[in-house]
């Protein structure tokens, strides 16, 4: 999203300025609006917020401002300002009065200054009371070891007060600044981030999400900023009416679509002296980590891996075979204990003892033990979709929060990711499909697209038996992909008859498994089950009418609103097949039978078709369902979405038999 | 963010010996369970010795020596080692040891190694609740997790209760002991039939259970299994927290201690008094009165829940709650009785418990309570009760069936006394439609929703607290078709005030009924099909538990399109039983006009277990009955 940003270009920067002063936005031309406790009656007496009438609350501005100051005694200390106004719409946005800032207490220690939080209200007679509040309402709560949480409940809030909110943050410079949240749960009227920073220091940005910058500039400036003179930049960001963020079914993760603004740190060039890498292009990034305390020299093999390592290859051949029962060992024996993070805590050795860690830690153990089992492995990093993607032009390691294991065998070569009992070698998370992988390899830098290399179908074959006494019948599903990976994980979760009933029928489906006639499950082939069922909403009549969409059947539209804002994300291609035998009674006819339909997308990115036939005592339905493509952007949402609409029309069709007169 | 650079550069790794054990295990084997002690058991408890210390009334110690075996993947959750603690509490000492299949020690922590977090209850803003926490986890089952914990409670208001058994989990030993240095403790057994061998150490009385071979309890959905677990409640004598000093051994002695905590705290400022004596000036009914003062508090305060020490009992001053707008159940509950004292209204807080599914046990006071409301007196004998915490319930409304027997606590001490019932009667939704349906089976339909009573609540909380275009929104997300226009919707009804909230609208959803070339398929209910579905059982032992009673009604005026007959009208099923009974009936008005009509009540909140597959069957009659179709031919096909 980095061609969002909108230049200034040839228009002088003091027009633009006057354009969208924010005074101007918000209907102020003497005062500053931002000066704290002037507050301008529009905002007072605002009871909608028009641009999205069903807000519980808006952001009136959200203000933010880093910068760093030197001093003899504590030397670099990043000061960030925080200044925001929030107008309570409804009695929904109260909770937004209790206020939580969330703050590192130690390692290393974040304090909070300056601390000014008042509501605002307008009494019968017009007036303005202001209630600042004090120690009363204000609390510190130490949430972990290392985290704290500033709580405060703003006094006399409702249905209309104004909160405003100012602090300030400071912490020891360490080659990071805050990301810049434009977008929240809630619109934001104004949002504005301004970064100073010092000539010395060079760093890189990026915006990310789905709207647009407003307004940005960068100056040069000189200041003084504690026992120093500081040159440096000053760069300024601004977004207006900014929606809150999307709810939307089909996505990757809200998180990742957020907009906001990041920066990097890259070298410091200490005033005089030599110049300090942070980072400098990505074979820095790659030798640094193989050094780093928390990654390379966390990769440790101990006797008691080599043993496990001989025992589980014992005999084994080929380098393939060996591969797989490693995965599996660790797969099976370690268990995640749901962190991501590109750092370890503790070494491989130490982690495979106590078969626990996290992700990074447990693909480390399977790197060590195909190492040692003579296998070309390396580890390949990456960012998951709630990290967000990765800049590949930015050689800055805090982009990344996942390692896997990189695999080259001499005939094939395999990505491999051990943090689930229930995923084959060959299946990865789905959480970090279509996202780009660095090699750490020495002295090379290779870059690589993670992506899916399993099917994911569902072919079901379905007898179906009509009887005048009722309808019974019998499935046999084959599933490869994700769809083998969660029947395997439902399915050994609980007993079978009930966990296939949720999952072929759903709850409250009238469909009823009776028996469970047989399951097998190979991890790499995929998942089949055997099961007979029958319907328990049979009604006694002359005419009998039969839906034949017993199973996949898509009742409701998942696509509801009009506009799409982020794309739809399948993560990855699938299909689902039903072919469908049903018998009908002795001496009945069809008497409606539902019409054939094919539907393609325009660029056939999907499709469906269902084809039903008579003949000779039965009936045969073909039913199909493709999406070729991983994603679909905001531009094909109509086209997906009315070929949902077909699909609901057409799985609501029912077939009617009526007695041979 | 677990790393990051700015963290990792500062990690500190500290040599450590393992802790001893202050505790010696008497079992030598762990992995020699009877057999019908694994039946059904994720867990076994091999040996527990569980100790409680009453010194006197304003301390105890509270010691845990426990072994337990998990047995799968299933309780993997109780080889974490956990503790919780407060400002009026602390722990001495935390030690555990994991012990794999073969009795080798695999991993030794103490008190240093524990994660130690504040504890989100859920509903607090800000509370002074810790846990300190060390976590195991074993790759291969069985495996056994020792350990030993020591807590000083420094107050004995609340004592732990002994729960010698988790849901599906067995017991080999276990032993729970109570020594009392003249306090005057108390305790009470439920599902639990274990003596008490008493011991007289002349300062202190010293009362032992044993609780051992017992198999597993299976948890059961719809029941709070923790409530039918056996287990021993624990309440004090004579207590002391924070200074007050109390009495549980009755009710009235507890309510007064309670009363008093409050008693200095609902002094009004100035400027409340003049807001009240403005509201209410020149209203003489009392039960106006009471109204109006209700609202103003509704509308000017929010609830925050804010617990600190005592904080947990003892209200915030009215004036806190005036200068701030804002309070926790007690609090606001507090504000509201300054409010009547001051205007001369008699009305008193009564203590209750929101959550959990069990009754009072009268015959045993003690803190059996988790939240307060308020119970007006009117000069004529009226009793008017208040549910102070809520923004939008109208008086005598305390939302979630509350049908159970409370502590109502006033100068003179606490009475037992019970809250309003919630029963079908009077917990009420009455739908009524009118719905057009054209041949391509879109529909014009015209609805009219009425809720009373305890299903009120949750329409008042989720269409007041919004604007007018999210209730539009609600009303759309709760229409059942894909495609659908709204022409009028009208909330006017929705109001706080009112004993009655209402609902109208006017809409137009496309594909309502379905066609085809020559059929219409009219689903007759399609706006209120029940959800409910209980599965096939084999046994059931405990009771199941609704939310509360209820009665529902909806009738529905269809009109079809001219040229059709009806080839196939359903037959209900219509069941009654002792608990609940439902009716829907199908009659023609007119030419094309059908009135379809749907009663249903649930009679009972609790429902015996021995019932289960009468409710089972019930539901799905019920079930299927909602999703039945009327079909319509085309009468020249």
């Amino acid at each position: 999203m980095q061609s969002l940003i909108k230049r200034a270009g040839a228009v002088s920067t003091l027009l633009i300025l006057t354009l969208i002063s924010p005074n101007k936005l918000f209907g102020q031309s003497t005062t500053n609006v931002f000066d704290y406790g002037d507050i301008p009656r529009s905002h007072l007496e605002m009871t909608v917020y028009e641009e999205d009438p069903t807000a519980d609350a808006v952001i009136l501005f959200d203000k933010g401002n880093s910068e760093i100051r030197y001093s003899n005694r504590k030397g670099f200390e990043l000061i960030t300002s925080r200044h925001k106004r929030i107008k309570i719409l409804e009695d929904a946005g109260v909770s937004l009065a209790d206020i939580s800032i969330r703050f590192r207490h130690e390692d290393p220690e974040q304090e909070i200054d300056k601390l000014k939080v008042t509501a605002y209200n307008v009494i019968e007679n017009g007036d303005v009371v202001a209630t600042e509040a004090s120690k009363e309402n204000i609390f510190e709560e130490e949430e972990t070891k290392n985290w704290s949480v500033q709580k405060i409940s703003v006094p006399n809030v409702s249905k209309g007060t104004i909160i405003e909110v100012y602090y300030e943050m400071t912490m020891e410079f360490s080659y990071w600044y805050p990301t810049w949240y434009f977008q929240t749960e809630i619109p934001t009227i104004w949002s504005e981030y301004t970064a100073k920073v010092p000539e010395y220091f060079v760093f890189n940005y990026q915006t990310k999400g789905y709207e647009n910058l407003f307004f940005e500039e960068a100056n040069t400036y000189n200041s003084r900023m504690g026992d120093d003179f500081q040159t440096g930049k000053e760069l300024y960001f601004a977004m207006r009416n900014v929606k809150a963020l999307p709810d939307e079914p089909y996505i990757k993760s809200r998180k990742a679509y957020e907009a906001r603004l990041e920066f990097q740190f890259t070298s410091v060039k200490v005033p005089g002296g030599r110049t300090y890498m942070y980072t400098q292009g990505w074979e820095h990034v790659i030798s640094d980590l193989l050094k780093s305390n928390y990654f390379g020299k966390r990769l440790k093999t101990d006797n008691a891996m080599v043993a496990e390592m001989q025992l589980e290859t014992y005999g084994l051949e080929s380098d393939q075979e060996k591969m797989r029962a490693l995965y599996n060992l660790v797969s099976k024996r370690m268990e995640w204990d749901g962190y991501s993070g590109l750092f370890m805590d503790k070494n491989t050795a130490k982690v495979f003892k106590e078969a626990k860690g996290s992700a990074t830690e447990i693909n480390m153990v399977l790197l060590q033990l195909l190492k040692e089992a003579g296998l070309n492995a390396y580890p390949l990093i990456t960012s998951t979709h709630k990290n967000g993607e990765i800049n590949t032009l930015l050689g800055v390691i805090d982009q990344f929060n996942y390692a896997l294991v990189y695999v080259d065998l001499e005939d094939d070569a395999f990505i491999l990711d051990a943090t689930d009992p229930d995923r084959p070698y060959n299946l990865l998370p789905e959480y970090v499909l279509r996202t780009q992988g660095l090699l750490i390899y020495e002295d090379q830098v290779i870059w690589m697209p993670i992506n899916n290399v399993s099917q994911n179908a569902s072919v079901k074959t379905v007898l179906v038996n009509i009887t005048e006494q009722g309808i019974t019948g019998s499935i046999r599903d084959q599933n490869t992909g994700y769809f083998a990976k969660e029947l395997r994980s439902e399915y050994l979760a609980s007993d079978s008859v009930n966990s296939l009933q949720e999952l072929v029928f759903q709850n409250n489906s009238f469909n009823k498994v009776t028996t469970v006639t047989g399951v097998q499950d190979n991890e790499e082939q995929g998942f089949t089950y055997q099961l007979e069922f029958e319907q328990t909403d049979a009604v006694d009549s002359d005419v009998i009418y039969f839906n034949p969409m017993v199973v996949e059947q898509v009742s409701r539209n998942p696509f509801t609103m009009d506009e799409r804002f982020f794309p739809v994300d399948y993560l990855t291609p699938f299909q689902k097949m039903v072919s469908m035998n049903i018998s009908i009674p002795q001496g009945w006819v069809i008497d409606e039978l539902p019409k054939p339909i094919i539907y393609r997308m325009p660029d056939n990115s999907a499709e469906f078709q269902r084809i039903l036939q008579a003949g000779n005592g039965a009936i045969m339905m073909r039913y199909i369902l493709k999406v070729n493509k991983s994603q679909y952007s905001p531009n094909e949402y109509a086209a997906l979405k009315d070929m949902y609409d077909q699909l609901v029309n057409t799985h609501a069709e029912q077939i009617v038999l009526v007695k041979e007169s | 963010m677990k790393y990051s650079l700015i963290i990792v550069t500062t990690f500190l790794f500290l040599a450590c010996t393992p802790p001893r054990f202050l505790y010696e295990f008497s079992t030598q084997n762990y992995y020699n369970t009877p057999a019908d002690l694994l039946d059904g058991a994720h867990s076994t408890i091999q040996e527990s010795d569980i100790e409680l210390i009453i010194h006197d009334r304003s301390k105890a110690t509270y010691r845990e020596r426990v072994a337990v075996t998990i047995h799968n993947e299933e309780h993997q959750k109780y080889a974490d080692v956990y503790e919780f603690y407060d400002q009026l509490s602390s722990i001495e000492y935390m030690n555990a040891r994991l012990i794999d299949r073969n009795g080798k020690i695999v991993e030794t922590y103490s008190m240093k190694d524990a994660g130690d977090y504040s504890v989100n209850d859920g509903v607090s803003f800000f509370s002074d609740n810790r846990v300190k926490v060390l976590e195991f986890y074993h790759p291969t089952y069985p495996y056994t997790i020792e350990y030993e914990i020591e807590k000083t409670l420094y107050g004995t208001l609340n004592l732990p209760d002994w729960y010698p058994m988790q849901p599906d989990q067995s017991v080999v030993v276990s032993r729970f002991s109570i020594t009392d240095y003249n306090t005057g403790v108390r305790t009470h057994p439920v599902e639990l039939n274990s003596e008490v061998a008493v011991i007289e150490g002349g300062e202190y009385t010293t009362y032992r259970w044993d609780y051992n071979n017992q198999t597993a309890i299976e948890t059961e959905p719809y029941s709070s299994v923790r409530d039918n677990l056996p287990h021993m409640l624990v309440a004090p004598g004579e207590f002391e927290i924070e200074g007050t000093v109390g009495d549980a051994r009755t009710w009235e002695t507890f309510g007064k201690w309670y009363y008093d905590l409050g008693a200095q705290t609902r002094a009004l400022p100035d400027a409340a008094k003049a807001e009240i004596d403005a509201l209410v000036k020149g209203v003489e009914n009392e039960r106006e009165i009471v109204a109006i003062l209700f609202n103003y508090l509704q509308e000017k305060n929010r609830y925050v829940s804010i617990q600190l020490g005592i904080g947990g009992w003892k209200p915030f001053p009215a004036e806190f709650v005036f200068d701030n707008s804002y309070g926790d159940c007690k609090a606001l509950t507090n504000y509201m009785l300054a409010a009547l004292e001051y205007v001369g209204i008699d009305a008193h807080a009564v203590l209750i418990n929101a959550s959990a599914d069990r009754p009072l046990i009268e015959d045993f006071p003690g803190n059996q309570f988790n939240h307060v409301v308020l119970r007006v007196t009117l000069e004529n004998g009226e009793e008017i009760w208040l549910e102070c915490t809520s923004k939008y319930l109208p008086p005598n409304n305390l939302g979630n069936g509350y049908s159970k027997k409370a502590l109502l606590v006033s100068a003179e001490g606490g009475t037992v006394v019970e809250t309003p019932d919630v029963t079908n009667q009077n917990n009420k939704k009455v739908s009524v439609y009118s719905i057009n349906i054209d041949e391509q089976g879109h529909a014009k339909i015209e609805g009219e929703l009425a809720y009373q009573g305890a299903s009120q609540g949750r329409v008042l909380y989720q269409l007041l607290s919004v604007s007018e275009a999210k209730k539009t929104e609600w009303l759309e997300d709760m229409l059942p078709t894909d495609h659908k226009s709204i022409e009028l919707a009208d909330f006017s009804g929705v109001d706080s005030k009112k004993d009655i909230t209402s609902i109208k609208y006017k809409a137009q959803l496309d594909h309502y009924a379905r066609s085809s070339s020559k059929r219409l398929y009219v689903p007759l209910n399609k706006l209120n099909r029940t959800r409910i579905d209980f599965k096939d059982v084999e046994t059931r032992n405990l009771p199941i538990r609704f939310r509360y009673a209820y009665s529902e009604s909806d009738s529905v005026l269809l009109n079809f399109p001219e040229g059709y007959e009806i080839e196939s009208r359903p037959l209900f099923t219509n069941t009654s039983t002792e608990f609940a009974a439902y009716t829907q009936k199908l009659e023609r008005i007119t030419g094309n006009t059908y009135l379809y009509i749907r009663t249903m009540e649930l009679k009972e909140r609790e429902i015996a277990p021995e019932l289960y597959d009468d409710l089972r069957n019930f539901y799905q009659d019920l079930r299927k009955d909602d999703y039945q179709q009327l079909v319509l031919v085309r009468k020249d096909s």
